[in-house]
């Protein structure tokens, strides 16, 4: 699977997570969405789903079902994997 | 014309006097402006994907021929999947002379993205700020004549479910189009730099004002006609332009310049949200879909709705099935009888006649609408409450194992309805993939054709339990091609990324209103088929030609399926329409065994009636479907999904009743 490259993460703000591992009920800020598909990638953009914006995890189904998100924009639904390649900052 | 309805394709309005676009983020109106201005019936739903095809229409307002094209819901404009490519081309490469802007004024930052877009690449916009009065219920109050005067645009508050304030939007488009364009917001001074420099390279060449070229340069979305005026060497001198600009952004904003376009964007909708915006209130009922999405409440409410579905179909659809077919025999039949023995004497013209003016359109009343009205009547609930949009994010799992996302759901679950709206529905996935397995496995699902017959013969005649045997069959077939499909293709699954709606109190207004234009599409298309479908099998049999007709079919349909051979003959006219085929039969055996004989069980066993509706179910949707399918997914796919559903349906069938004979 291709690595997800964008922006950088900031330095001295902890370690980046993966998305896809943080439990219902947190808040953190995105740092790096994936980019290899244009089209997604202005989308995600689009919903405001961008670095340096917060982001919660509402609901996670489970069986590697999908994460369902709020941004600033909306709640959004996520397949696992892609989640899986949206970094956000350890802590906050 | 509704390009949702049943089994018609859509044809292009022609374009006459003033253009104006209506665009929009899914789920904020659209539809529901566009059936209000014109009296035109596109479905709305609470799912994102409706409007797959570009509507248009004509509509007079003051002495002014206006062509509206309502778009599909969009969040931007760069293309990941048909739809958004539909109305991006729609805007991009034929420039309607205004653009009506339609917001979500429960959520105006998110939306206003799409606006300041709209507005950067040079096009007239009317803002209309719909939902006003779910925004008035949660308390959020927006000064809109400050929007006005931020966005330098036309905003009018509007409630599209009653009608508000739609008149005064076309008013205003009208109005607009007399002006020029006005671009009173700026972004950041770095990127509107490198714009602008990016602009004065460009001047002269496009369509496109030159800024909004520049901006959608920035944003890695200009392949679609923008340079459609400029010569090959021009071109190419352009693009090296571009990918320097685009560079020397990401270097100043240390990220792609098409992320650095997007996050100044929100930044500015966020803030012309914020000064507008007198109260922000607290909107409710965001969390009623949660019920629907988590396994353990969802699973249960999934299969209460299917078992609400399954009983409507029974008791609501029998019922109707009953009452129809009783006040046929009783007013319509003696009276049809007795006026063409009349008019032809008895004899070959009269009794075949009597095919399709009696057995025909009794068949049509009592088997197909009662079961299509009930099913479409269930959908349209369930669309409307945003259910289906919830049942995407629960189904997902599910579908990943048949090579598609949770979005592939509802092209799915539309084609319990019919099939070809539901292919038409491709467009909204994002890969060819995606297409070709969810392609497939709609022509699997029984449309609402299919299920009249299940119900009109298996359950009406066997009961409820054979029929829902029927449909677990059938649940495994798809569930195994699916599964089948997603090892023999390669590729991957695309991941879903979807908005989840808050779920909304459908207006019965509008369930019945779109309940009946999908029903009447069926009658109009339907009655037709049958009658001329019943005329050919009534004159094949008053001449016994049928003999010969049959003949061919004998060896597969009495020897492999145990059917008599001329019910094999109706399940070939079935390809016609579905339904036909158990409405022919039930005209055959009236006829061959005289009235009463509906029930069919003096001309087939239960067994026979179960394996005739399996096979009538399972082998290639029918003629429409097939046409649909060529166009979406090329002729050879189609042909080899025909085929191979007939050969599907075949062996099953014979399987089946040689394990039902076991019994």
């Amino acid at each position: 699977m291709p690595q997800p490259v964008g922006k950088a993460g900031l330095n001295g703000e902890g370690a980046l997570r993966s998305l896809a591992d943080l439990p219902v009920g947190t808040r953190a800020v995105i740092a790096r969405i994936p980019l290899d598909d244009p089209g997604t990638a202005a989308e995600l953009a689009a919903l405001r789903i961008l670095p340096g914006e917060p982001v919660e995890v509402v609901e996670v189904i489970p069986l590697h079902g999908p994460l369902l998100v709020q941004t600033a924009g909306g709640v959004y639904a996520l397949g696992r994997r892609l989640a899986g390649r949206i970094a956000v900052h350890g802590k906050p | 014309m509704s390009t949702l309805a049943c089994h018609r394709t859509p044809s292009a309005a022609r374009r006459d006097g003033l253009t104006v676009a209506l665009a929009g983020n899914p789920n904020v109106g659209k539809s529901t402006i566009f059936n209000r201005l014109t009296g035109l019936e596109v479905l709305t739903t609470n799912y994102p994907g409706a409007t797959v095809e570009v509507n248009a229409a004509v509509v007079r307002l003051d002495g002014r021929v206006l062509t509206l094209v309502d778009l599909p819901g969009i969040y931007c404009l760069t293309c990941s999947s048909g739809d958004q490519c539909a109305a991006r081309e729609a805007l991009l490469e034929n420039p309607p002379d205004v653009v009506v802007a339609i917001l979500d004024a429960t959520n105006l930052a998110r939306n206003l993205f799409l606006v300041l877009q709209l507005i950067d690449l040079g096009f007239r916009v009317v803002v209309a700020l719909n939902l006003a009065d779910a925004a008035e219920h949660a308390g959020i109050r927006i000064d809109a004549q400050q929007l006005q005067d931020l966005l330098g645009v036309p905003v009018i508050p509007t409630v599209a479910t009653r009608g508000h304030g739609l008149r005064e939007v076309l008013a205003e488009a009208v109005r607009a189009s007399g002006r020029p364009p006005v671009i009173r917001h700026r972004y950041g001074p770095r990127l509107e730099g490198e714009v602008a420099r990016l602009a004065g390279q460009l001047d002269g060449q496009m369509p496109l004002p030159a800024r909004g070229a520049a901006l959608l340069v920035l944003e890695g979305a200009a392949d679609a006609g923008i340079l459609a005026g400029a010569e090959p060497a021009s071109k190419s001198a352009w693009t090296e332009r571009a990918a320097a600009a685009a560079d020397r952004v990401a270097a100043a904003y240390g990220e792609p310049a098409s992320m650095a376009v997007a996050r100044e964007r929100h930044a500015l909708a966020d803030r012309i949200a914020t000064k507008v915006t007198v109260s922000p209130g607290e909107f409710r009922g965001r969390a009623a879909w949660r019920v629907a999405v988590r396994p353990a409440t969802g699973i249960p409410l999934l299969l209460v709705v299917l078992a609400a579905i399954f009983a409507g179909l029974f008791w609501g659809g029998g019922a109707l099935a009953a009452l129809v077919d009783g006040a046929w025999a009783t007013y319509a039949s003696p009276l049809i009888r007795a006026l063409l023995l009349t008019v032809f004497g008895e004899g070959v013209v009269a009794r075949t006649l009597l095919w399709g003016l009696d057995a025909g359109l009794n068949a049509v009343l009592s088997v197909g609408i009662p079961y299509v009205l009930t099913f479409y009547a269930v959908l349209g609930v369930l669309e409307d409450t945003g259910y289906l949009n919830a049942a995407t994010v629960l189904l997902d799992r599910v579908m990943r194992g048949l090579g598609l996302s949770g979005r592939a759901a509802i092209p799915l679950v539309a084609g319990a309805g019919c099939n070809v709206p539901a292919i038409i529905g491709l467009r909204t996935l994002r890969t060819e993939r995606e297409r070709l397995i969810a392609g497939t496995l709609i022509t699997l699902v029984p449309c609402s054709a299919r299920t009249a017959v299940i119900f009109g013969a298996v359950a009406f005649y066997l009961g409820w339990p054979w029929a829902l045997a029927l449909y677990g069959i059938v649940t495994v077939v798809v569930l195994g091609a699916g599964w089948g499909l997603n090892r023999l293709i390669p590729g991957g699954t695309p991941d879903l990324l979807a908005e989840v709606f808050p779920f909304r109190i459908p207006a019965l207004r509008t369930v019945v209103r779109k309940t009946w234009v999908r029903v009447r599409d069926f009658i109009f298309v339907a009655v037709p088929i049958v009658l001329a479908g019943s005329v050919v099998l009534g004159a094949l049999y008053e001449t016994g030609l049928i003999r010969l007709a049959t003949r061919p079919l004998a060896p597969v349909v009495e020897g492999w399926l145990g059917l008599p051979a001329v019910a094999g003959l109706t399940l070939v006219f079935a390809v016609l329409r579905k339904e036909l085929a158990l409405q022919l039969l039930v005209a055959l055996a009236i006829v061959e065994f005289g009235r009463g004989a509906e029930n069919l069980l003096s001309f087939m066993s239960k067994d026979q009636l179960f394996t005739y509706a399996l096979v009538n179910t399972i082998y290639i949707p029918c003629i429409a479907t097939i046409a649909v399918l060529s166009r979406t997914l090329g002729r050879q796919r189609a042909a080899v999904i025909s085929l191979g559903t007939v050969a599907l349906a075949v062996l099953l069938g014979g399987v089946t009743m040689r394990l039902l004979a076991l019994r």
